[in-house]
């Protein structure tokens, strides 16, 4: 069974009460062109220092994510060595033959290996017996950063929660708790798929006003302390 | 030469060639991210998207910042479902005491509440909930329960995350009883669950939300027993 997921990675930028979903555009596309693959390609292929830097600023954040959310974080940079260098072991062989496929060819490469932990686990579990009774459990906790961001922000859709009939917050509690697809949604509660893109848009909408006033309310009273206080 | 956010122009390959790698260099919507978060992607765009993530700092970044906000979605919805079954909970609980509160009986009929209240009350506290904090792990020391009477089980969730969790008891066979979901909330998870009649040793498992209703990881396993 795949772990579900976990969240890692550092804590995130901006204050709790920001605007909900609705997270910042990013540029309209990404990565390198067919002639950079190319250059990267044979960069490693030739045992350049750059090329290899280069291949891990591209992909080291996306894998350690990837892998994290696949595994959970123990033995997280092990495992992000160890497909770095099946990748760069791959490359100087000649295995991958279309260097503008790396971003597959890499996808390809950290499925196997998440594959092929989960094997080495589910053999290890059946193999070996701890002399302890008992399961041992990974530790899932967040760090305590996130913990307390993850509790205000749920302290804030709280209060946004309960300004939404009772029928958008079924919605809401159908599609994000008991995870059940949009379409099965739809279906059973006769929406179409516009009022369900609408329903919860209009609820991030208000996640973020809520979240706004709150960070306006704060700011008027560190005004205010501030103020009083000089 | 640029890392990221660098436009992508595919002049010597073929059509199809740049129809394949533009779903994997163009960042992902909103709704998109939201569904590879819920696992709720079909192989093909699971492809596309993974693919894409794998070399795109700014939508980890983007993924990363949904998750916190899809965790704190579920908490909140999970502690207001919650609370409004406590609500009804204790509303229900009010009104069948609210005929007893009346100030202006005569004797006669105060005699007969009285009589009918001897009658009616035994009946009515057998069905209040039994409740208790439950923290034993299988193997060690078992909580005792009485059979026959709703229970409201505080179970020890020290060292989890706060986090949606699905509840789940079996018996002795191994078959379920009974299945309901709940939060983890300062450490705790707060379990109603409905009377269990036939005696016997029970566990309870906690669970992290999985995908489809369907159980994630097993947290922690309590037993108990029912007298």
């Amino acid at each position: 069974m795949m772990p579900s997921q976990s969240i890692l990675s550092p804590a995130p930028s901006g204050p709790a009460s920001q605007p909900a979903l609705s997270t910042r555009e990013p540029n309209a596309r990404t990565t390198l062109s067919p002639t950079e693959w190319g250059l990267l390609v044979s960069q490693i292929k030739a045992g350049e220092d750059a090329g290899m830097e280069h291949l891990y600023k591209l992909f080291s954040r996306g894998i350690r994510y990837y892998l994290c959310r696949q595994l959970g974080p123990q033995e997280l940079e092990d495992k992000v060595h160890d497909t770095f260098l099946i990748v760069v072991n791959a490359i100087k062989r000649g295995d991958l033959r279309e260097p503008e496929r790396l971003m597959g060819f890499v996808r390809t490469v950290v499925r196997r290996q998440v594959a092929a932990h989960i094997e080495h686990i589910v053999h290890t579990r059946r193999e070996q017996t701890d002399l302890e009774s008992g399961v041992a459990i990974a530790d899932r906790k967040q760090n305590p950063e996130q913990e307390a961001i993850i509790r205000q922000k749920a302290e804030l859709m709280k209060s946004a929660l309960e300004g939404l009939s009772k029928r958008d917050r079924d919605i809401l509690v159908r599609f994000y708790l008991q995870e059940q697809p949009q379409e099965q949604i739809c279906r059973e509660m006769s929406l179409t798929e516009t009022q369900f893109r609408l329903l919860k848009s209009r609820a991030k909408a208000k996640f973020g006003e809520i979240g706004r006033k709150k960070l306006a309310n704060n700011g008027i009273f560190s005004i205010l302390m501030r103020s009083h206080a000089s | 030469m640029p890392v990221d956010c660098t436009l992508f122009h595919m002049r010597k390959a073929g059509t199809s060639s740049v129809i394949d790698m533009q779903q994997y260099t163009e960042h992902p919507t909103e709704e998109t991210l939201e569904r590879f978060l819920m696992h709720q992607m079909q192989e093909e765009e699971l492809e596309s998207t993974e693919t894409h993530i794998l070399a795109c700092d700014s939508c980890v970044t983007r993924l990363e910042e949904m998750e916190i906000q899809i965790a704190a979605t579920k908490i909140a919805l999970a502690e207001l479902h919650n609370q409004t079954v406590a609500e009804n909970y204790a509303k229900e609980k009010s009104s069948r005491w609210a005929w007893f509160k009346s100030h202006s009986w005569s004797l006669a009929g105060a005699t007969a509440a009285l009589a009918l209240a001897v009658a009616v009350v035994p009946r009515f506290a057998a069905v209040s909930p039994f409740e208790t904090e439950v923290s034993a792990y299988r193997g060690s020391e078992t909580t005792a329960i009485p059979a026959g009477r709703p229970l409201l089980l505080h179970l020890n969730a020290k060292d989890l995350p706060t986090e949606p969790v699905s509840v789940e008891v079996v018996n002795s066979d191994g078959n379920q009883v009974w299945k309901g979901s709940g939060a983890i909330n300062h450490e705790k998870v707060d379990a109603k669950l409905p009377e269990i009649k036939k005696e016997g040793n029970y566990l309870l498992r906690l669970y992290a939300s999985g995908k489809n209703s369907a159980p994630g990881d097993l947290l922690r396993e309590f037993s108990f027993e029912v007298k």
